[in-house]
């Protein structure tokens, strides 16, 4: 194509691109910037904030579903924690997965029994050495272990991931936030 | 008569696992009794690390390892389907056929059990099985002599290629397809659920058969034909990629 013809098939905006303007935010963007602190120019368009990570440990804990994973009833389904995590060989046992690397540097072994801290709590776990995991993050499938999910879901030997994750929301939609944070890991 | 085959399209495949599922809700296994499973290896280190897995049922063998060091009889290469069977009533639970088996597909399940509290306590048998799930096929297709249902005390148990489906099936037919509807009754739980369709089971004597065109065409390949067992299952691995886990991979 030539030049005149990209220009004519540019979007009909001023800089030709996709252009964001939330008229709504902009209605209302002295209550906004009265109620958040956020500034009153910027808030019709989209902007980056940084993350607010909470927890107060120095890795990442995510907390996934699994394969098999539907809803959270099948913490107690035992032909569901038979195969719950299949790629470190979980088998009736949610591991932490976490990278070689990190794991060496606090002296942890695989298959070693760790201990997950977080500000708001503190679980037990056994973990993987697992090199399909940035080494500066954990893994710990949620919701096995939950003490009061039923028999079968309680004597999985893995602590509950929601006892470390600290409770917050997203604080521009509100959306559930409350899968992740940071915590640091020792052995147990 | 048929000899019933089955396809494993393995860059199909994603690992999902719902063909296991399927399986033990159709012949109620109990939990960590899979016989099909998903077996999953990883190589390499992050960040250049892979990840790959392998579904893997019964192979149904043309020269069962199982069947030549069985000290009863019990287990047997059916005529009719060329499916592999284990006879309950003879079986002694000597485990010589686990041993045998290159595949790792047998089970002897009246050991430590994978998941606690054991459900065989939770649900208790009645002596002709050793659990009573709540969840159950109909009596009427329970049939120890061919290892189908919910096993005594004492035996090893294996996949039967859905034996009570798949031996209902109408006489002649090159394939069972689950999206068939004249076949999909009789097509077994794990190609029947497979959501991406990476399974096809047909009759590997039928020259017209599904099975028979993807093996030719893809390159099907059978797993340890040094063992000279001839598996009745085959994979396709798309000819390029190293899909089948290498020798390098470490089992999860």
């Amino acid at each position: 194509m030539t030049d005149e013809e990209v220009q004519a098939k540019l979007l009909k905006t001023p800089s030709g691109k996709f252009e964001f303007r939330s008229g709504q935010m902009e209605e209302n963007a002295d209550w906004i910037a009265g109620m958040t602190g956020r500034d009153k120019a910027k808030l019709m368009f989209p902007i980056w904030e940084d993350p607010i990570q909470k927890g107060g440990g120095d890795l990442h804990l995510v907390s996934p579903k699994v394969a098999l994973h539907a809803e959270g009833r099948g913490s107690n389904i035992p032909m569901v924690i038979a195969q719950l995590q299949p790629t470190v060989g979980g088998r009736g046992e949610a591991y932490l997965e976490i990278n070689p690397v990190t794991a060496r540097e606090r002296g942890i072994d695989d298959g070693d029994r760790v201990r997950i801290t977080s500000d708001v709590g503190e679980i037990e776990a056994t973990c993987r050495h697992y090199e399909g995991i940035r080494p500066d993050t954990v893994v710990l499938p949620m919701e096995y272990g939950h003490w009061r999910a039923g028999r079968w879901s309680e004597s999985v030997p893995t602590g509950h991931s929601g006892e470390c994750t600290v409770n917050q929301s997203d604080r521009v939609t509100g959306q559930c936030n409350y899968y992740t944070s940071k915590v640091s890991v020792t052995k147990a | 008569m048929p000899k019933w085959g089955m396809v494993i399209d393995l860059e199909t495949c994603t690992g999902c696992q719902a063909c296991t599922t399927a399986c033990a809700m159709e012949n109620n296994r109990l939990p960590g009794e899979n016989w099909q499973d998903v077996l999953f290896y990883s190589d390499g280190e992050y960040p250049n690390m892979n990840l790959s897995w392998l579904p893997r049922p019964c192979m149904h063998c043309e020269n069962p390892s199982c069947v030549s060091v069985c000290p009863t009889k019990a287990t047997y290469k059916d005529e009719g389907t060329g499916v592999v069977l284990v006879d309950w009533n003879k079986c002694i639970g000597c485990k010589y056929c686990m041993v045998a088996c290159p595949y790792g597909v047998r089970f002897y399940m009246d050991e430590a059990p994978v998941v606690e509290p054991d459900v065989k306590d939770t649900y208790p048998g009645d002596g002709k099985r050793t659990w009573n799930p709540p969840f159950k096929m109909p009596d009427e297709y329970e049939d120890a002599s061919k290892g189908i249902g919910i096993q005594p005390k004492g035996v090893v148990s294996k996949c039967t290629f859905c034996y009570h489906k798949i031996s209902q099936a109408p006489e002649g037919v090159a394939d069972l397809d689950e999206d068939n509807p004249e076949t999909k009754e009789f097509t077994p739980a794990c190609v029947r659920v497979c959501a991406p369709k990476a399974r096809y089971f047909g009759d590997l004597d039928n020259p017209d058969s599904k099975v028979n065109e993807l093996i030719a065409e893809k390159g099907g390949v059978r797993l340890k034909e040094e063992t000279g067992n001839k598996p009745q299952v085959y994979y396709l691995s798309g000819g390029g990629s190293p899909v089948v886990p290498g020798k390098r991979s470490t089992r999860s």
